[in-house]
């Protein structure tokens, strides 16, 4: 464990190190929110069946702004990847470690790094009431908020473990940056980096629940802003959170194990 | 000129011939990107049918002709686009040496064809939409479409060409100028006037994009007889003006930082 703290440290304050990047990152961050907000109450205000009303589609996207690095697929640790296509694995094999694990608290920590920078400035000038029709609501209830707490938890967990196994297909593939790109851009629409799952059409919406995409952003998001209530159905998601965890993170090992038997490193 | 920047086209489709398979992943993962895109408006106009008053083939003109543009200028502008590495591993001091207009070489440097996956992507939903919407086929349209085109080009190479012109003051890369580049062509894949008025008043008085974008689109789709509103892209050649200044004061005062 201690192995596991010292990695996750390692990588944490390098990442911290960029804040000049940070700073231009929060900007480019509120300009793509205040456009999704206006675009997205345009066409709510338009209709009057809507079931997702324009407060909550507000909040939505400022917590998605304001966790935007942990939740972005395509942000990933470019030292693996690299490792990868250089064949600097090789040393890394040659450690008593276990790739798998190192590589999950690497790009955990990694991903922490750049959620703390940007998200505090972000979720803190959101709530100023200054914003008006702007601005995020609180979260609907005390429980909304613990229950936000925890899924969040989950939702990162489920993405870390979809991560892995876009690096372990990259081992094998030819195109690496083929692979990343497709896996990434999968994830990110399906998961409601585009448009939030709420304002999908409703058979794509039933489609997404047997998939591990309708739980990652999609969950903490709208619990916080009360499209999702129901405590039942609050626990229900989050047992359903757990199994795709457990799935997804068994599918990644195995993965992992078979291409390690034949795993050729090309670089020199 | 011109037989220096073939020149220039020439070796750059060379080099792109001898890694055919790398340039044609890098376009399809273009137009997959875009294809995203797309999906997102079908998706909205599936659930909501309209957005005040524009169907879902109208936003499309829109997507289109933004996406085409863009990207045209993006594949040809590259050089300006990525302009802090050309200063930082200093590459601009050998262009400043040579006897040859120095836009001229900032254009050959890089010219990136793989941008063109976008553009291909339009054409082809260019080609689906004249064929649901047999209207479009009519002399007026076809030429306002063209200028809308022509001036989207104009517009986004200005904004290029005006973010390397701050590289020099800033030495550092523009990410801030994204928010122009990238969000402009996300804004504009809608009509303007669907966010607040204050987005149309800024994109039509300091970053002139409705007048290629919008106003013309509101002719094309029939909202306004308006026959002026054909001739709105030419406004985008006023603002080629500021950005050749700004780029004109950092040649000025270009230092080298390289070596």
């Amino acid at each position: 464990m201690r192995l596991y703290i010292a990695y996750f440290k390692m990588k944490f304050l390098n990442e911290m190190q960029y804040k000049v990047a940070a700073l231009a990152g929060i900007a480019t961050q509120f300009a793509w929110g205040f456009m999704y907000i206006m675009l997205f109450t345009a066409f709510i205000n338009n209709s009057d069946t809507s079931s997702y009303s324009s407060s909550q589609v507000v909040t939505y996207i400022w917590l998605q702004q304001s966790f935007y690095m942990l939740f972005a697929f395509w942000s990933v640790d470019k030292d693996i990847f690299e490792s990868i296509v250089s064949g600097n694995l090789a040393y890394e094999l040659t450690k008593p470690i276990k790739l798998y694990d190192i590589w999950f608290v690497k790009t955990f920590a990694l991903k922490v790094a750049k959620t703390v920078l940007r998200a505090f400035p972000i979720f803190l000038i959101c709530t100023l009431p200054v914003l008006g029709e702007f601005s995020m609501s609180a979260p609907v209830s005390i429980l909304a908020a613990i229950w936000f707490v925890i899924t969040m938890f989950f939702s990162t967990i489920i993405l870390l473990s979809y991560i892995m196994i876009i690096y372990v297909i990259t081992i094998t593939a030819i195109s690496p940056m083929g692979v990343k790109i497709t896996f990434s851009l999968i994830g990110d629409f399906f998961s409601g980096g585009l448009i939030p799952i709420p304002l999908m059409p409703d058979i794509v919406q039933t489609i997404l629940k047997y998939t591990p995409f309708y739980y990652i952003q999609n969950i903490p998001y709208n619990i916080y802003n009360g499209y999702i209530s129901s405590n039942l159905e609050i626990i229900k998601i989050i047992g359903i959170q757990i199994l795709w965890i457990v799935i997804l993170i068994m599918f990644g090992k195995f993965l992992m194990k078979n291409s390690m038997k034949k795993v050729v490193i090309q670089g020199g | 000129m011109l037989t220096i920047y073939l020149t220039y086209l020439k070796i750059h489709i060379k080099s792109l011939l001898q890694y055919k398979m790398s340039f044609i992943l890098t376009a399809i993962g273009q137009a997959f990107s875009s294809m995203f895109s797309l999906l997102a408006i079908y998706f909205l106009f599936e659930k909501f049918g309209n957005i005040q008053g524009y169907t879902f083939e109208d936003v499309l003109i829109c997507f289109v002709i933004s996406y085409l543009g863009f990207s045209i200028s993006e594949c040809f502008f590259r050089g300006f686009d990525s302009f802090t590495s050309t200063i930082s591993n200093g590459e601009f001091d050998r262009i400043l040496v040579r006897p040859v207009n120095i836009m001229l070489q900032v254009l050959g440097t890089k010219i990136d064809f793989a941008r063109m996956g976008r553009a291909v992507l339009s054409i082809i939903i260019f080609i689906i939409l004249f064929y649901y919407c047999p209207y479009l086929i009519a002399m007026d349209k076809l030429i306002t479409m063209f200028f809308m085109i022509i001036g989207t080009v104009i517009i986004f190479s200005s904004l290029h060409v005006l973010k390397a012109g701050l590289t020099f003051f800033t030495i550092q890369s523009l990410e801030l100028m994204n928010i122009f580049t990238d969000g402009g062509r996300d804004l504009s894949q809608y009509p303007l006037n669907i966010y607040k008025k204050w987005v149309l008043n800024f994109f039509t008085y300091v970053l002139p994009l409705s007048m290629v974008n919008y106003y013309p689109l509101l002719y094309v789709i029939g909202k306004s007889s308006n026959t002026l509103y054909i001739f709105a892209p030419f406004v985008s050649i006023l603002f080629i003006l500021p950005c050749y200044l700004v780029w004109k004061l950092g040649v000025k005062k270009y230092q080298s930082v390289g070596s």
